[in-house]
């Protein structure tokens, strides 16, 4: 085997090599920044995001058990931290006032349309919880078992959750007048 | 408003569950619903910023051992004998004369993300020539456009000694995915692309062909320097 495996690397950490963070870092940094990114729609943010959650992962490597699982436990803190993140923004302002604020596209290297912004753009328009449960599962491809634990429902609602989440982004890319991706 | 039955039945289908052909009145939704799911498993990655990495490399500095960075002189030369023996031990261990198999770890590997995470980690190993040529299959065969650009990005730190402009060129011709064509471009910033001139030229006039893309053709070839001056 060429690398090690994620659980072996967070036992090192818990022996005291700090080495083994950069390690998970490397792995994990940009797929998890395009998960904040897209559930967040705020790219500051998500580089923040990404940050605590390295942050909190040294912090209780202790009490990571190393006979489970690295990545379903770094994903639930991960939505702990989003869920931290979205209360402070609540306290500031209404969500639907930073929607606003998000000029996703207009930062884009591709200035023509193309099915990523397409795409990119209405995701934007879901609900939070809409895009957090599709980038679960179609970006970070975490199994529907996995993410029902994570947010604590059966697997039947994550998928009536993952449907309901499609059949919105179709009906604004309908609305959009896009006939196809 | 479909019952929640309904859209379990019809996840059956976008998740490929169900096999067989969907009812008529469903049969167009579930094709869009399709769409919009391989969509998003195909949206381009946006890179972790400079200034992340660097917060990041200032948060290792602030958790490592002090101790390391204030030891005597006895204890520094035990740190130098314990240091060559550990270099020693993972000699021995990660033999870089063996194989490291990067073709059969990559294609054991079921998900995207866990594929992306292989190859992001490979960047910070030293390949060997033998290696760089499994990479450069992998992008021969790989779909999925992030981790064909991660892949690229790869190959970059090996341009020009083992990666040549001509095989970028050939991985060009195949993809049609912006985010692909402009990381096969940057790859060919070290290369010599003097004997693909015309060939990239060409390619600038494909029907269809995102602006940017032409743009980066148009500059990586008034940068090169004519063949007659090599």
């Amino acid at each position: 085997m060429l690398l090690e495996n994620d659980e072996i690397l967070m036992q090192g950490l818990q022996e005291g090599n700090n080495a083994c963070l950069g390690k998970l870092y490397e792995r994990y940094k940009t797929i998890l920044l395009n998960y904040f990114i897209n559930v967040t729609q705020d790219r500051d943010a998500a580089n923040d995001l990404l940050m605590e959650v390295f942050e909190r992962i040294y912090k209780y490597r202790g009490g990571f058990d190393v006979s489970r699982k690295f990545k379903p436990w770094m994903y639930q803190m991960s939505n702990n931290l989003l869920h931290d993140y979205r209360n402070k923004l609540s306290k500031h302002k209404s969500l639907e006032n930073s929607k606003e604020e998000i000029s996703y596209l207009q930062s884009y290297t591709f200035q023509q349309i193309d099915r990523g912004i397409i795409l990119k753009d209405a995701m934007g328009r879901l609900s939070e919880s809409e895009r957090k449960v599709i980038s679960m599962y179609y970006l970070l491809e975490i199994p529907y078992s996995e993410i029902a634990q994570i947010e604590g429902v059966s697997v039947n609602s994550i998928r009536i959750r993952v449907c309901r989440a499609l059949k919105n982004l179709n009906a604004i890319i309908t609305n959009s007048g896009i006939k196809e991706l | 408003m479909k019952t929640e039955q309904e859209l379990l039945k019809i996840m059956d289908h976008v998740d490929g569950y169900v096999m067989k052909e969907a009812e008529s009145d469903l049969k167009e939704e579930i094709k869009s619903l399709k769409q919009c799911a391989s969509g998003i498993k195909d949206l381009p990655y946006e890179k972790v910023s400079e200034k992340t990495d660097e917060r990041f490399q200032k948060f290792m500095e602030s958790i490592s051992d002090p101790s390391k960075t204030n030891t005597s002189r006895g204890l520094r030369t035990i740190s130098i004998i314990t240091a060559f023996a550990a270099g020693l031990a993972l000699f021995l261990i990660f033999n870089p004369f063996q194989n490291k198999e990067i073709l059969a770890d990559f294609n054991a590997m079921k998900s995207n993300p866990d594929k992306l995470s292989f190859v992001y980690e490979l960047t910070s190993e030293k390949l060997r020539e033998g290696e760089i040529e499994e990479v450069k299959l992998l992008l021969a065969n790989e779909e999925n456009p992030n981790i064909k650009v991660a892949l690229l990005d790869l190959l970059e730190n090996y341009t020009p000694d083992h990666v040549k402009s001509e095989e970028l060129f050939l991985n060009l011709n195949r993809s049609s995915t912006p985010s692909v064509q402009m990381a096969m471009l940057n790859a060919m910033e070290a290369t010599d692309i003097s004997d693909i001139r015309s060939d990239l030229d060409a390619f600038r006039n494909t029907v269809g062909l995102e602006e940017t893309v032409k743009n980066r053709i148009l500059q990586l070839l008034n940068n090169a320097k004519p063949k007659n001056l090599k």
